[in-house]
């Protein structure tokens, strides 16, 4: 019961729904009348003509908001990865969590552990001083 | 069938018009508009009632119709009319689109009188004279604004041009499923838009 009052009323909803959409509409001769505009087609030629003028602005005009948005956005990537880069780069000097000589066993040996104690690379005058003193061992020997 | 090229007059076929337009005449845009612009007038007056409106989408139209025209052959169409018909329809519906961007319109903006004439209207009890229609068609512009421009676009489509669902599917390049929904969700704003009216 309830369902068929629905219907009935959803029914005449519609059908006042068609008046309302078919009573916006202009008339034959009323549109015909605004068909008949005086000048109508030259300004359509006038636009046709402006057109391809329209467009070649319009690439600029395109690029150029498109350049307003990203300009900025490359910037702030552009000084985000700089701060990330630097950062991380700072923080090479400190300590690793990962000790290399723990892993190794460094500590137990002799002239391994210096070198591997040393985390800055060897001049080539340590080396050639190690040398020289390795030799002088030897020959003392 | 390749259209001839006979020396163009007001008796050539549209075919003929199209490809004497490719080639450069501009006298033949002129006879094309000449012989379609009631149509898309009419086609405008399904939507707006303000003239310059209507002529803003009989010249959107026209411009893109004569930009499309060199690849007019590509498009499936059954005739150059039935090709403007869509061209006219798109911009009726990208018009439409615009003026519900910058239109916030209400219920409240309907007044008690306004309010009264609606009823009278769908009841079908108002007397029809010239001026009552014109009081009429502001109304019913006015409620119909409330509805999004697909719902409108759609209503008028099923309603007043009398297409079916491919049809409407086919002139908008929607799918049939978008149509059928569009539509559906078209009755049930009116219904509701008018369930405070009646």
């Amino acid at each position: 019961m309830t369902q068929e009052r629905d219907s009935i009323s959803d029914e005449r909803l519609d059908r006042a729904g068609r008046i309302i959409t078919k009573a916006a509409i202009l008339s034959e001769a009323e549109a015909s009348e605004i068909a008949a505009a005086p000048f109508l087609f030259a300004r359509i030629q006038a636009r046709i003509a402006a057109e391809p003028q329209v467009s070649d602005a319009g690439i600029w005009t395109a690029f150029w908001s498109i350049s307003k948005r990203a300009i900025p956005a490359m910037m702030i990537v552009a000084a985000l990865s700089s701060g990330l880069s630097l950062y991380f780069t700072g923080n090479k000097n400190q300590p690793a969590a990962f000790s290399v000589d723990a892993y190794l066993g460094t500590n137990e040996s002799g002239v391994e552990n210096l070198v591997f104690a040393e985390r800055r690379p060897l001049t080539r005058d340590e080396v050639l001083a190690a040398i020289i003193s390795k030799d002088d061992r030897e020959l003392g020997r | 069938m390749e259209p001839s090229h006979d020396p163009i007059s007001r008796e050539s076929s549209d075919a003929n018009l199209v490809a004497a337009v490719v080639q450069g005449d501009a006298a033949a845009f002129e006879l094309l508009f000449e012989r379609h612009r009631q149509r898309v007038a009419s086609i405008a007056g399904r939507f707006f009632q303000q003239a310059p409106q209507i002529e803003e989408v009989v010249q959107e139209t026209f411009i893109k119709a004569y930009f499309g025209l060199a690849n007019f052959s590509q498009y499936k169409v059954d005739s150059f009319a039935h090709w403007l018909a869509r061209i006219a329809f798109n911009c009726c519906y990208d018009e439409l689109r615009r003026q519900s961007r910058s239109h916030e319109r209400s219920l409240s903006d309907f007044n008690y009188t306004e309010r009264q004439e609606l009823r009278k209207l769908t009841s079908g009890m108002g007397v029809t004279t010239v001026e009552s229609a014109a009081i009429n068609r502001d109304l019913a512009h006015k409620l119909l604004r409330l509805l999004s421009a697909e719902d409108r676009l759609v209503l008028v489509l099923l309603d007043v041009e009398g297409l079916t669902v491919a049809e409407i599917a086919r002139l908008m390049d929607w799918s049939s499923a978008k149509v059928k929904i569009r539509a559906f969700r078209a009755r049930t704003d009116v219904r509701r838009l008018l369930k405070k009216f009646l």
